[in-house]
């Protein structure tokens, strides 16, 4: 009722304010022109200003003066966004909102606009196991709140959208090496060139660590050298005029010291595999005059491998192994149509078939199977937005998209948008939205033949969401750019796992309801020779249905971030503070903050750079809560990390 | 929360004050003013249209310019498109590049060099070689700098208001 007067009120205003006349400079006499005070372009990017959205957008520049080498690093530092680690993955929480064993289901993860989350347990990879090496993003655009209007399943709390670098933008190689705490090192190449029309890039790199030692927590006690990891990435990219093919592939292996799951503590079988591969076509072409289109075809195949050594109930040391394959056909078309005067009109189409969603499940020891499931579904999507410039002071966002799921049917998500341009450095923006979250393979049809796990007989519904937010920008003369968000949440048919009293077995159920809000202040300056300055602060509440404080969900966030040049030298600075919160138990988790350093040394020869990163620079010990398959009640987090990079660029 | 809500959105409503102009707005409605006193060769790229060519990475610059689709220029309508550094531009009268990388800008301008297309650069406050109109800021105003042997070895002649309006001319 809240969300229908709100939208009655937005739409009332859009029209009062259409009455008001356009102006158009171009009937202006040249002279005049000429003559005219001109507000000059932000220093900051610009397409973030008139989008539906409260957008962050970290570019490459911020990547390299901070040294991040995964997204989740990276999006770490963004205002509101909670990032937290298992061993195993790292979890995105957008405006703090993080419940336990949530696989990053909650956000979509897209590379170029082709999504990475699979198709089996619908996860986004963010650490590690992101399949891209940072060196070659351009810029990632992070946007919090349901982007399902657009990108339907999955865009529930937040989309991010990570850019590759052109090869234009890099032309020639370049090679690095790492070397660091914990047995860590790695190595890359990149290469890339353009001619004419034609332009390709290049880029393989290995990485392995040995792990860190010792690792401990409450319940599991010291085990040394047991996080473990490997990864290699592999990524090409030929561009023929509009037509651009990619191809992908990254493997990690990470060793799980956190016995989940009751499987035995210290025993170093324990070792989860993701591997992803797309193999892309993407054509991009304007249509006519005022009209592009944008089409893409992917092929993705995610591979996921999970050894479970032992069982702490029954004693046993079997070895369980949990697969997964994913294989499936996605096809999307855009047209933006700009040919009607004050509009921008979107109109897309998106259609995934899964080849295989396979899940299987045996005991290596007794070579018996106890899971083999292979459901396969598709979906189909529409959706228009229309940004339509109703005056040089508004500007309505209306989309809607409409999605067909074979597992549960229809899902109809619109989001209304008005953002009023105050003055040439102020802008509101007065949103809301809905999306969804279909219930993943892995909720669907996990089941282990009466062990511990069974499907839900009557089905699942997909999630839901409403939201509201209100976002004000302003660019004081003096280049400071102050950012406010105020949001609310309403969440329900949260997909739960339950017992069931019958039998004792777990299964999934449509249950929980949630409700989150807050607000985010932000002040960041960005000086012409190279100084930068981000200070941000998040005041939520989340809660669930019965009243209780969300899990993993702080109640504050507070950043800073700092670069500095000096004189060749480049000084990257990160403070993050994390409050207070209720770990699975009931128990409550202490607050941290934590301090992160990366020093770029003047450029040697003029071609290699060498630079020095220092993770937990004070050596702080911390923990997140824990998730439902944990003992513990919260998982320690990595002490103090140093590692020492060159690059060398020919 | 909705009190907060609800007082912004009454502040919102507070009438809004300007008085400058936005950047992208001035330079796009410049670059239609240059297309009005620029005069092309008899038998130019498609006579009977006229095209405009934006090649950028900037989103506002891009929209601003596509804003001026639909005007008249030369008695036909202007069409206003996107184009990329490896799209064809032949069908082009003109070509904005601004916001590019140089490597990819530098293939443009020899692929149109001699052409009879006018192109416009974005300089900001430098001359870029081979573009024969730069567009900048300065002291809060927009102004250009012409390069008139490009704008001729191209077959192009331009009026004398715009020699007299430009900051500076190379002739």
């Amino acid at each position: 009722m809240h969300l229908k007067l709100y939208c009655l009120w937005l739409v009332g205003v859009a029209f009062l304010a259409s009455t008001f006349a356009h102006a158009d400079l171009t009937a202006l006499p040249l002279e005049a022109l000429l003559s005219s005070e001109v507000i000059s372009a932000s220093r900051f990017p610009q397409q973030a200003r008139e989008a539906p959205s409260a957008v962050s957008i970290i570019t490459a520049r911020e990547i390299r003066e901070h040294g991040w080498r995964s997204l989740a690093e990276a999006l770490a530092g963004v205002r509101g966004v909670l990032v937290a680690n298992d061993h195993a993955y790292s979890y995105l929480g957008p405006r703090g909102l993080l419940r336990p064993s949530d696989y990053n289901t909650h956000v979509l993860i897209m590379l170029d606009g082709v999504r990475l989350n699979d198709n089996v347990y619908t996860q986004g990879p963010l650490g590690a196991e992101f399949p891209l090496d940072m060196e070659g993003v351009e810029r990632i655009e992070y946007v919090p709140g349901p982007g399902a209007s657009i990108y339907g399943n999955n865009a529930f709390l937040g989309v991010v959208n990570v850019i590759t670098r052109t090869a234009a933008a890099q032309p020639g190689g370049e090679a690095g090496a790492e070397l660091g705490s914990a047995g860590w090192r790695r190595a890359r190449v990149g290469m890339s060139d353009a001619n004419g029309n034609r332009d390709w890039l290049l880029s393989l790199s290995h990485g392995r660590r040995d792990g860190s030692s010792p690792y401990s927590d409450g319940v599991v006690g010291n085990i040394n050298r047991l996080d473990g990891e490997e990864n290699t990435r592999l990524y090409a990219r030929l561009g023929l005029g509009d037509l651009k093919i990619s191809a992908l592939l990254a493997r990690r292996d990470k060793a799980d010291p956190t016995a989940p799951y009751d499987t035995l503590i210290g025993d170093p079988r324990s070792r989860i595999r993701d591997q992803h591969g797309h193999l892309g076509l993407a054509w991009q072409t304007e249509l006519t005059a005022g009209m592009t289109g944008d089409f893409l075809a992917d092929y993705g195949d995610y591979r996921f491998r999970g050894d479970y050594p032992g069982d702490r109930t029954t004693l046993s040391s079997d070895l369980k192994r949990d697969n997964a394959v994913g294989r499936w056909l996605n096809l999307q078309a855009r047209l933006t149509d700009r040919r009607l005067a004050g509009h921008k009109l979107v109109w897309g189409a998106e259609w995934q078939q899964d080849l295989e969603r396979r899940q299987h499940g045996e005991n290596i020891s007794t070579a018996s199977t106890y899971l083999d499931s292979n459901q396969s579904g598709h979906l189909a999507g529409l959706y228009l937005q229309d940004e339509w410039r109703l005056n040089d002071t508004w500007l309505l966002n209306l989309g809607t998209r409409y999605d067909h799921h074979s597992s549960f049917g229809g899902a109809f998500n619109p989001r209304l948008g008005l953002i009023q341009r105050v003055t040439p450095r102020t802008t509101l923006k007065y949103l809301a939205g809905t999306a969804y979250r279909a219930a993943n393979a892995y909720e669907l049809f996990y089941e282990d033949a009466g062990g511990s796990q069974k499907v839900n007989p009557s089905g699942l519904k997909p999630e839901r969401i409403r939201t509201l937010e209100f976002v004000a920008e302003h660019e004081t003369a003096s280049n400071w750019l102050l950012t406010g968000t105020l949001f609310q949440y309403r969440i329900r048919d949260l997909i739960t796992q339950i017992s069931d009293p019958a039998d004792g077995l777990l299964m999934f159920t449509n249950q929980d309801t949630l409700q989150s809000g807050g607000i985010a202040l932000q002040a960041e300056r960005r000086w012409a020779n190279g100084e930068h300055l981000r200070l941000s602060v998040s005041r939520l509440r989340s809660r669930d249905g019965q009243g209780n404080r969300v899990s993993l969900s702080p109640d504050l966030l507070a950043k800073a971030s700092a670069n500095l040049p000096l004189g060749g030298w480049n000084l990257g600075l990160e403070c993050h503070y994390v409050g207070p919160r209720r770990d699975s138990g009931g128990g409550e988790v202490a607050g941290y903050s934590v301090v992160h350093l990366n020093l770029i040394a003047p450029r040697l020869a003029d071609h290699g750079e060498l630079s020095l990163r220092i993770r937990n620079l004070f050596d702080r010990r911390y923990s997140d809560p824990a998730g439902d398959e944990h003992t513990q009640t919260a998982i320690t987090q990595e002490g103090r990390v140093i590692e020492a990079r060159l690059a060398w660029h020919f | 929360m909705r009190g907060i809500l609800l007082a912004i959105l009454l502040l919102a409503l507070a009438p809004p004050t300007r008085a400058a102009l936005e950047e992208y707005e001035v330079k796009a409605a410049v670059i239609y003013h240059l297309s009005l006193f620029a005069e092309w060769p008899p038998g130019s790229p498609r006579e009977g249209s006229f095209n405009l060519c934006a090649l950028t990475e900037n989103e506002s610059m891009a929209e601003a310019l596509s804003r001026l689709g639909g005007k008249t220029v030369k008695g036909v309508s202007l069409m206003a498109w996107r184009k990329r550094p490896t799209s064809d531009l032949s069908i082009c009268q003109m070509v904005y590049l601004g916001d590019m990388n140089d490597a990819a800008r530098g293939r443009v301008i020899a692929q149109l060099a001699g052409q009879p297309v006018l192109t416009i650069g974005n300089g900001g406050g430098a001359q870029i070689p081979g573009i024969m109109v730069s567009l900048g800021i300065a002291g809060e105003r927009v102004y250009f700098d012409i390069d008139l042997p490009a704008v001729q070895r191209g077959g192009l002649r331009l009026d004398a208001k715009l020699l007299r309006l430009a900051r500076s001319v190379v002739k």
